[in-house]
């Protein structure tokens, strides 16, 4: 004798479109502010992780085993010296595997010609190397050759930086190396590096071997920048190793750093900055809420016929508030979907402008349609329950 | 007074035949403070297979009685029986059940889904019963055209004329064969010729076994029931006799 009262699941989303498609601009109106929001941090955490990874993928590229030992006592910027036996000392130490010594040649600038005034400086740096720098720095030639510049012919090998200011677009040219005496050579470009982002200083050198720069510009053999290679969960290790090693009389004169944690900062500065636009998205997708919230309770009111009916043909309290409740997380689902693509369609665009490979966190997106649902769900509460709580006769009455 | 031969169908009005009380009112009273329409210690009983009229002037408490008789409110004091089931003890979704189950309802401004089609509008009498969509649409379309609006069964209810529209409301109100039909002024709201239509559809429906009351303020509409009961300032007139609840010895 008790039958009770049965709202199927798929009547109740049924139900809930239909109330929405009989009021298509309202509803588009109300979830634009949610996709607007959902867009934003979508578009926000895409593109982020999209230009992180051209970075993630540099550092991969590059590694975070490498350091640098220098002279911490430099003077003006220059690179002052480290013992000759350095080098030796250091690629005796546990958990090195690569160690390449270069000497900043002081006093000497680069220029096109010989034609210069002496005081003349370009920012351009003679470097002298050996054979295994480019390995050591992980380095990539954009033309020519590397290891013939480092024998004793006058050749040499420009940095990125230091080819495009003398104009050296491709090996075979000559160009002054001026010493600070007025005296100099003419060297021959043999190669021409790729920008190194771990040694940002080799973008601005010219590059000769030992043995010609002893030849031609009377180096002495103390290095004064050693880049070392370690095993890579060695290198904290080797890191504190490496100062007595190069200079046992005085390990507080060296200093040891590692490039890669410059690369690994500029992704936590990037983390920041992201942290405040998801925060205005936030409150955009919270705007959204609300104004679905508002739309919600009108529509309880202009409804009140339909809740009458729709109580005397047998609907329960709660079939009355489920389906309000459902339709405003429909309205929040439909924004949050709607703006899950544009927001994904803003990333591809920027990450194509910049050539980055386009990532969209899966997380990120699952997440946003999960807020959306949340959002709609939170919004329709209250609307719902004035719905269900609506007392049939009078909702019956109220239109009457 | 003259009763249907025809018994009700047993689907649906569950074990309901005629003679026996449908609805049973005893000694109701229910107040709206500060509003009139007030029901003052009502006494009154349905039987299977009646046609009923309830005829009074505005005011006098018909629209507070339809909600009561139709499960939509609960009284302030006295008791209420729907197929022998007191509203007073049951809760909100067994009392929707009993008004999904049990009752119909016809109203004066038809509440029909405009943007749905007349095929549509009829299935939802049989919403909230948990019945599949293409089966409630069987049910409504078979009705449809067992009342003569097969025509019109893919219009959009917008599109029907009123005594259409109020005809699909009464095939809403009966596709789910309930025990009692309230029909609150079915011809408020329409021209003579249609509301002649409506009375014949309710009069044909009532002679297949459907269980009938029809509240109206139209002594012709009123002339067409069995039986009338007049309702004046919250009680029923003196001058017709309803019939007291047999409270014992009901089933």
């Amino acid at each position: 004798m008790t039958e009770r009262s049965v709202f199927r699941a798929s009547d109740l989303i049924r139900s809930a479109t239909f109330g929405l498609r009989s009021r298509k601009l309202r509803a588009a109106l109300s979830a634009a502010a949610v996709a607007i929001g959902i867009a934003a941090v979508v578009g926000v955490l895409g593109i982020t992780r999209s230009s992180e990874s051209a970075l993630l993928a540099e550092i991969d590229r590059t590694g975070t085993n490498m350091l640098v030992v220098t002279n911490g006592q430099s003077l003006s910027g220059q690179e002052t010296e480290l013992p000759a036996t350095a080098p030796g000392m250091i690629g005796r130490t546990a958990g090195v595997t690569a160690v390449a010594p270069t000497a900043e040649l002081t006093g000497y600038s680069v220029f096109r010609t010989d034609k210069m005034p002496g005081y003349a400086t370009n920012g351009l740096d003679l470097r002298a190397c050996g054979p295994g720098l480019l390995a050591a720095v992980g380095g990539a030639l954009r033309a020519g050759a590397f290891r013939a510049a480092t024998g004793r012919y006058p050749l040499a090998v420009l940095g990125y930086q230091a080819a495009v200011s003398l104009g050296i677009a491709r090996p075979g040219e000559r160009f002054w190396a001026a010493g600070p005496s007025g005296g100099g050579a003419w060297l021959t470009a043999a190669g021409i590096l790729s920008p190194v982002p771990l040694a940002p200083e080799l973008d601005t050198s010219v590059l000769v071997g030992f043995p010609a720069a002893a030849a031609l510009f009377g180096y002495d053999g103390h290095p004064s920048r050693i880049y070392v290679r370690t095993v890579t969960d060695q290198t904290a290790q080797a890191a504190a190793l490496l100062a007595p090693a190069a200079w046992p009389d005085h390990p507080e004169q060296v200093q040891v750093s590692q490039p890669s944690a410059a690369l690994t900062a500029r992704l936590a500065v990037q983390n920041s900055s992201t942290t405040l636009f998801l925060g205005l998205g936030a409150i955009a997708i919270l705007a959204g809420g609300l104004g679905i919230a508002n739309v919600m309770v009108i529509s309880v009111l202009e409804r009140r016929g339909e809740i009458g009916l729709r109580r005397a043909l047998g609907a329960a309290r709660g079939h009355v508030g489920a389906q309000f409740i459902t339709e405003a997380v429909l309205l929040s689902a439909l924004g949050g979907a709607s703006g899950i693509a544009i927001g994904a369609a803003v990333v591809t665009g920027v990450a194509k402008a910049h050539g980055w490979a386009v990532l969209l966190p899966a997380d990120s997106l699952w997440g946003s349609l999960g807020v959306a649902v949340a959002v709609g769900a939170l919004a329709g509460c209250y609307p719902a329950l004035r719905a269900a709580r609506l007392a049939p006769a009078q909702a019956l009455r109220g239109t009457g | 007074m003259t009763f249907s031969a025809a018994a009700p169908s047993a689907d649906g009005s569950a074990g309901v035949s005629a003679f026996f009380p449908v609805l049973e009112l005893d000694r109701v009273s229910k107040s709206y403070p500060g509003t009139p329409g007030a029901l003052r210690d009502v006494s009154l009983t349905v039987h299977g297979g009646e046609l009923i009229a309830i005829t009074g002037p505005s005011g006098s408490g018909k629209s507070t009685l339809v909600h009561l008789m139709a499960a939509l409110d609960r009284p302030t004091t006295g008791e209420i029986r729907i197929t022998g089931q007191p509203v007073a003890r049951l809760g909100d979704r067994a009392l929707a059940g009993l008004r999904a189950y049990r009752i119909g309802m016809v109203f004066q401004q038809f509440f029909l889904m405009d943007q749905l089609t007349a095929i549509e509008n009829v299935a939802t009498g049989l919403l909230y019963r948990g019945i599949p969509a293409a089966a409630r649409r069987r049910a409504a379309a078979g009705l449809l055209c067992r009342i003569g609006l097969a025509h019109r069964m893919r219009h959009k209810a917008g599109q029907l004329s009123g005594g259409e529209r109020q005809r699909v409301a009464i095939a809403r109100a009966v596709v789910g064969e309930p025990a009692i039909v309230i029909a609150d002024e079915p011809t408020g709201n329409l021209d003579s010729a249609s509301g002649a239509t409506v009375m014949r559809l309710l009069t044909q429906l009532n002679a297949e076994g459907t269980t009938v009351v029809i509240v109206t303020h139209d002594p012709a509409v009123a002339a067409a029931a069995h039986r009338q009961v007049t309702i004046r300032d919250g009680q029923v007139h003196p001058g017709t006799p309803a019939q007291p609840a047999t409270a014992e010895g009901t089933p």
